[in-house]
């Protein structure tokens, strides 16, 4: 009997000590791990587009972008470095991406939730995060907790655009390759800028951004949404502040005839394609002075959309193609021979002449 | 109904909690809440974001009316006639959708705590639309699939209730398993944006869940119309049968009421009316919930005048509620979240006002 009881004892006391050992083995292990994942003899320390000081490893074989805006300007400087699109690449998307990469994994992003055991499984060397309006969400720091990843914090906004890419430069140790698309992009910018001060002041247009079907959902010239129109300079009738709230703000009808805008231009993912088939007979858009006029537009979305969602570095294009559309007096671009050069520079993709029209056009 | 029985069911309620402290006054209780809702209807037409001025308002209408040649800008007609009109007759048939539905469910459910999604309408309206935002379904599509979804969910409720259950406490079982559905198709909803692209449907789909009347075109009253007009009218004609049925299953059968017949009539009506409420008006809540009791605090437990006070009550408050989402502001205010502000406070001054009874 009591031999058996102290069998018992002895028996809880060994589990008891196995327990807390595994706590104590695993963390050792997962210590262990973080001098091996930061590679190398020579670690570096940069300081990102936020002003955060970041130590990297040496080598970076693969990074993990949280959203779309990281991964495509990746793919454009080092496709192979790519762990993830973020995104799900439609049948319209996918001529425009070398085979190779059109099927990466999809791991959540920091819209969504990250699935964090297949990120690590990745085993990727940083984490590119774009933050908006300088606030990294907080899903994105849990992230860099888990993993123990050092994060790189970039800069959606579009003045900011060359700078992320010579960054990047930096940090993969491709200098040549970043230099020449962020002057690519600074020449651009700076030409379009200065094409945009000619635009006479009574002929500034006043553009109404609709983001659903029924077009009464929308974004303020403070939101990350509507970037492109701040950075032009062109008025955005929506002047309340909706960045608190990323996925915008709904209006009412009698609002946006309030508001009378002369442009509206028609987010093609949110619900554009039927927007723009219903504006023009329907009896309330109709009062609408773009209405009236014709000058509602979509944007084009090919590769990625050149307005918004993502709002990733296809809006240099995009910002010349909105400048010639609203200001074809003053802004005189060619925009085919534009869309080649930026296909051939930032996605290798040589484009025809009838990929140009059909790109360009609304159907595409 | 003879003055004897009406006492019996005054007693009656008192005694299930459903005391009125003002039914003993006699007012024409019911033509005075019409005159409100005619008063608040004419007084939304002179509000809104496009400031029309009253003179020429009445301008427009006097004008309309006698078919006088235009006057008057065609973009303030069309505001107050494709814009504001559908959104005001919309706010009208929801609020009194949700109201009327909702004390029609408090009285066969005999639970004053029900509201009209109990039996998981709202959840499967909401992941209808979800579903058919994530296709890609355009907006009567979107507005077809959520009226579906949530007449389907009940339906599912109604026959995994009558599968457990053969004879047993069928109203308990019809609300437990209403939560079950209910939880499902929320969970559901979840798992579509969760798939859904945070860069367009996922904006989207919460933006429906969110609720609110702005996308209203003069297309979606006709579209509520026509359900509104079947759930009200079998409401309307059995509403003293919902006396008898919310004494309870025995007192109503003792009576001589077919309770299984009256209790699937008065379902189905009342899920046709919170689909389509749902359908075109996304979630609102706390109007099912909160209004019957004021119903009750003003018109007594009688469902004789219970019934239309809801409706009428409920469609006066969407409507003065709809009113401030969109003019108080320039970006809308999501109707769910302006009635939870108004209900939330509202109900729990009705619990305290109640709390003497339950001491």
């Amino acid at each position: 009997m009591k031999k058996t009881k102290t069998f018992k004892t002895l028996t809880a006391l060994l589990l008891c000590a196995a327990l807390t050992a595994i706590p104590l083995t695993g963390c050792s292990g997962s210590k262990a791990a973080v001098p091996a994942n930061a590679a190398g003899a020579n670690p570096r320390t940069i300081t990102d587009i936020l002003g955060y000081k970041v130590t990297l490893p040496a080598k970076i074989n693969k990074i993990y972008c949280t959203s779309p805006v990281g991964a495509v300007m990746l793919y454009t400087v080092d496709p192979d470095k790519l762990v993830s699109w973020n995104l799900t690449l439609s049948d319209a998307q996918k001529p425009f991406i070398k085979k190779q990469y059109q099927n990466l994994p999809m791991m959540g992003n920091s819209g969504t939730q990250f699935n964090t055991e297949q990120i690590i499984k990745q085993n990727p060397d940083i984490i590119l995060d774009f933050a908006q309006q300088g606030q990294v969400d907080a899903n994105v720091k849990q992230l860099a907790t888990q993993t123990g990843l050092p994060v790189v914090e970039m800069d959606t906004s579009l003045e900011a655009t060359a700078k992320d890419y010579r960054l990047l430069g930096t940090i993969l140790g491709e200098k040549k390759r970043t230099e020449e698309l962020a002057s690519y992009i600074d020449k651009k910018q700076n030409s379009i800028k200065a094409l945009m001060d000619k635009v006479p002041a009574d002929k500034q247009a006043s553009v109404y951004y609709a983001e659903s079907a029924d077009g009464l959902k929308t974004d303020g010239s403070d939101s990350m949404h509507t970037q492109l129109l701040k950075f032009l300079g062109i008025k955005n009738v929506v002047t309340i502040s909706t960045s608190q709230n990323m996925k915008g703000t709904a209006v009412s009808m009698e609002q946006v005839l309030n508001w009378n805008p002369s442009v509206i231009i028609a987010s093609r993912q949110m619900g554009g394609d039927q927007f723009l088939k219903s504006v023009y007979q329907n009896a309330s858009w109709k009062s609408i002075s773009a209405v009236k006029n014709k000058k509602v537009y979509s944007p084009p979305v090919t590769p990625f959309d050149w307005f918004d969602r993502p709002p990733c570095i296809t809006r240099v294009l995009g910002a010349q193609w909105l400048a010639q559309t609203l200001y074809p007096e003053t802004v005189k671009i060619d925009m085919a021979s534009e869309t080649k050069t930026f296909f051939s520079t930032f996605f290798s993709v040589n484009l025809t002449d009838d990929e140009v029209k059909k790109i360009l056009s609304s159907e595409s | 109904m003879p003055p004897v029985e009406e006492f019996e069911i005054e007693k009656k309620s008192a005694l299930i909690g459903l005391k009125s402290p003002l039914s003993r006054i006699k007012i024409p209780i019911v033509p005075v809440l019409g005159v409100l809702l005619i008063a608040a209807f004419l007084f939304s037409f002179t509000i809104g974001r496009y400031s029309i001025p009253l003179p020429q308002l009445l301008q427009i209408i006097w004008g309309k009316t006698f078919g006088l040649a235009k006057s008057w800008p065609v973009t303030v007609e069309t505001v107050l006639f494709n814009v504001r009109m559908p959104r005001i007759l919309c706010a009208v048939m929801v609020g009194a959708a949700l109201a009327g539905s909702g004390a029609s469910y408090q009285g066969i459910f005999k639970n004053p705590m029900v509201s009209p999604d109990i039996l998981g309408a709202s959840a499967g309206a909401g992941f209808g639309a979800s579903l058919a935002i994530l296709l890609s379904f355009n907006i009567i599509g979107i507005e077809l699939m959520s009226f579906c979804f949530g007449i389907g969910a009940v339906l599912l409720t109604y026959i995994l209730s009558s599968i457990v259950g053969r004879h047993s406490n069928a109203v308990l079982l019809l609300v437990l398993t209403g939560m079950v559905v209910t939880s499902l198709f929320n969970a559901f909803t979840s798992i579509v944006k969760y798939v859904a692209d945070p860069n367009n449907k996922l904006p989207e789909i919460t933006f429906w869940l969110m609720g609110g009347l702005s996308s209203i075109t003069p297309r979606e009253v006709w579209m509520i119309l026509f359900p509104f007009i079947i759930g009200v009218v079998p409401l309307v004609l059995l509403r003293w049968k919902l006396n008898v049925l919310s004494f309870g299953e025995e007192e109503a059968k003792a009576l001589g009421l077919n309770t299984r017949r009256v209790r699937y009539v008065i379902i189905i009506a009342s899920t046709l009316l919170t689909s389509s409420a749902v359908a075109i008006a996304g979630m609102v809540g706390w109007v099912g919930l909160i209004i019957p009791h004021l119903a009750r605090l003003v018109a007594g437990p009688n469902y004789k005048r219970l019934l239309p006070a809801s409706l009428l009550i409920g469609a006066t408050f969407l409507l003065l509620v709809d009113d401030v989402a969109r003019t108080l502001f320039t970006m809308e205010i999501p109707l769910g979240i302006l009635t939870a502000i108004i209900g939330a406070p509202f109900f729990l001054y009705l619990l305290l006002k109640g709390r003497h009874g339950w001491e």
